[in-house]
């Protein structure tokens, strides 16, 4: 795991120039905070690359998911609106998630686009979708409940938004890892026409993965939602491109077969600790730029040299 | 196996070393006696947040505080959040912030406030004006009513005026569009035909500006409220020929701005005052954390300009200053 161990001298490195900033509980929790909604969408690819795919889509999904659970907070009360719209608004966002990625699934495994277009197309089919929905104007009217407690509450110091990434992290891990589903992922990545002879549906499988992926996308929604008190249409424009850097940062092969959840919470990590350290040491905002482009690059090359060796 | 990890050891080493090396550049010392102040931008390398910086440092220099310029790399909450939520970690005394959402922005910036940092909003803002200590932004109904005046005097009174915006919700971009528009009734032969969106993006702005001109011929004025829609819509206008028959007058005046008002395909520029912004910011900043009274809201002028007067030494004011 030379991944962690970058992860941790970066750690170090930031907390001897800013022992009292950097290495404080409070900056820890905002880093944490802020990759949580990122991770959550990161479990997702990380299923769909080690099943040789990718999804461009998720952070589109996201912006459709917010978009429609503040549509039905809104109708059933905005701002003051209670629990009830709240779980209406929980249910509508995972489930428009659920839908962009069957949608996804449906293109790529029956109608054998190669993931790369077909989550191309959605991605653009989902942000057109919201801003329809919306005009292009951000539905603020979001309950207040919501946003108190979900949004920015903390249990026994802790985010909500952390401990619930937390827990998708968990069950993401524990799936991959010791269940048949997760077994059938690797399969399919790393041979499909041996797992096709080997008794697995693949095209069922990928469905279900594109499946867990949107809906994963629309709980992130739900959080981003909760967050802002807003449906930041604009915004998430690059949250595809950090998933994926975060998940081949973190080992899984953007070529199929390979790949941990663990590994790809160092690899959201690393971006967010580093972008997080620049500012707090006052570092001219080019270079985290730089710095995780470098990271990106150094990650996959070794994956490379792993496979060569692996191969021979 | 063993040579793997010795390299993998290596890079882990090397990335670590090369994240050293840049923090190692700029980080100062942590004097307690001098006042620090984070002036946060809404995007990175917008000649209008340059100047703007510019400004701050003048003043900063001036006042004796240490500044440090920090932006997300995109106009976007969800990016400044985390970089709010990193500068509330080193504990500046004061901050100078340029919201890019009225609404999501609101609880970093709280949390900001509540760990001991005076907020100064430039530019943009929040809706809940109680947050923040003051606001400096842009006089930005003055330029949308010197926008409609200048759209007269270039089309002698008649056409039909299109608008460019970066998206629905951005204060600053709102108002400029809405006072154009109102200020366009008083002008009986210049009509509004609506406003278009482009993200800030010159690409968006050249494909979305071709697309009007089809759906509607008769357009002869097009308002910019920002650099990047400015520079693709004179990209389209070229590439439609039409850069004659269609004015273009623009927003904000750095220097590639000013290049194009020389080479013709802007008609004029609406200038604001970033680096007096930046400026007075910083005074306002520095004051508060003194414990002294700033004003709650102020207005920074705008200018129109023109080839006519890019000259004159009132014009030159307005043009941004970008190296410092």
């Amino acid at each position: 795991m030379w991944i962690l161990t970058a992860l941790i001298a970066i750690i170090i490195m930031f907390s001897l120039v800013r022992p009292d900033s950097f290495a404080s509980p409070a900056n820890a929790r905002n880093i944490a905070l802020d990759a949580a909604s990122l991770l959550i969408l990161a479990c997702g690819q990380t299923f769909v690359m080690i099943t040789a795919g990718i999804d461009l889509s998720v952070g589109s999904v996201l912006i459709f998911a917010s978009v429609v659970s503040a549509k039905v907070m809104l109708a059933m009360g905005g701002s003051n609106a209670g629990l009830s719209a709240i779980i209406a608004g929980f249910i509508v966002a995972v489930a428009g998630g659920l839908i962009w990625g069957l949608v996804n699934g449906a293109i790529i495994s029956f109608g054998k686009v190669p993931p790369l277009i077909a989550t191309l197309g959605t991605l653009g089919m989902a942000l057109g979708c919201a801003q329809l929905l919306t005009n292009g104007v951000d539905v603020r009217e979001v309950p207040t409940v919501l946003n108190d407690t979900l949004g920015n509450g903390t249990v026994a110091g802790i985010p909500w938004i952390v401990i619930v990434a937390a827990v998708v992290v968990t069950i993401a891990g524990l799936v991959l890892s010791y269940t048949r589903f997760g077994r059938y992922t690797f399969a399919i990545g790393s041979n499909i026409e041996a797992s096709r002879r080997s008794g697995i549906d693949v095209r069922a499988h990928l469905l279900k993965v594109y499946a867990l992926t949107g809906a994963l996308g629309g709980l992130a929604g739900f959080l981003n939602v909760a967050r802002f008190a807003t449906t930041t249409i604009a915004g998430h424009t690059t949250d595809n491109l950090n998933a994926i850097a975060g998940v081949v940062i973190g080992g899984t092969s953007p070529f199929g077969g390979v790949g941990t959840i663990v590994g790809t919470v160092i690899g959201v990590f690393i971006p967010a600790v580093l972008q997080n350290g620049f500012v707090v040491s006052g570092v001219q905002p080019f270079w985290q730029t730089v710095a995780v482009g470098v990271v990106l690059i150094v990650a996959v090359y070794f994956d490379i040299k792993r496979r060569a060796r692996t191969s021979k | 196996m063993t040579t793997f990890h010795r390299s993998a050891r290596a890079a882990a080493l090397m990335s670590a070393a090369f994240a050293i090396a840049v923090t190692g550049c700029s980080s100062g010392s942590g004097d307690p006696g001098v006042t620090h102040v984070t002036l946060i931008q809404g995007v990175k390398g917008n000649p209008f947040y340059t100047a703007m910086a510019c400004g701050a440092q003048e003043a900063a220099a001036q006042l004796g505080v240490r500044l440090d310029v920090t932006a997300p790399d995109q106009f976007d909450a969800s990016l400044q959040t985390p970089v709010v939520n990193a500068v509330t970690a080193k504990r500046p005394d004061g901050v100078l912030i340029a919201p890019t959402d009225a609404v999501a922005m609101r609880p970093p910036i709280k949390n900001l406030i509540s760990s001991g940092a005076k907020v100064v909003e430039v530019d943009t803002a929040l809706e809940d004006t109680t947050v923040s200590t003051a606001h400096l932004t842009t006089d930005n109904q003055a330029a949308g009513k010197a926008a409609a005046a200048k759209f007269n005097e270039i089309l002698g009174g008649k056409g039909k005026i299109l608008a460019l915006s970066s998206a629905p919700g951005i204060s600053t971009n709102d108002e400029r569009v809405a006072e154009l528009k109102k200020a366009l009734t008083n002008y009986p032969g210049l009509e509004f035909t609506g406003v278009q969106y482009t993200k800030e993006d010159a690409t968006i702005a050249a494909s979305v500006v071709s697309a009007a001109l089809t759906a509607e011929p008769g357009i002869t004025g097009i308002f910019s409220v920002n650099s990047p829609s400015t520079q693709g819509a004179a990209t389209s206008l070229r590439n439609a020929g039409v850069a004659n028959r269609v004015k273009l007058i623009g927003f904000d005046a750095g220097p590639q701005q000013i290049e194009q008002l020389k080479q013709g395909s802007v008609a004029a520029l609406v200038a604001q005052s970033p680096y007096q912004i930046g400026r007075d910011g910083v005074q306002y900043v520095v004051d508060a954390v003194a414990g002294k009274e700033v004003p709650k809201s102020s207005l920074t002028p705008v200018m129109v300009i023109d080839v006519k007067n890019l000259e004159s030494p009132e014009a030159q004011n307005f043009v941004y200053k970008t190296d410092c």
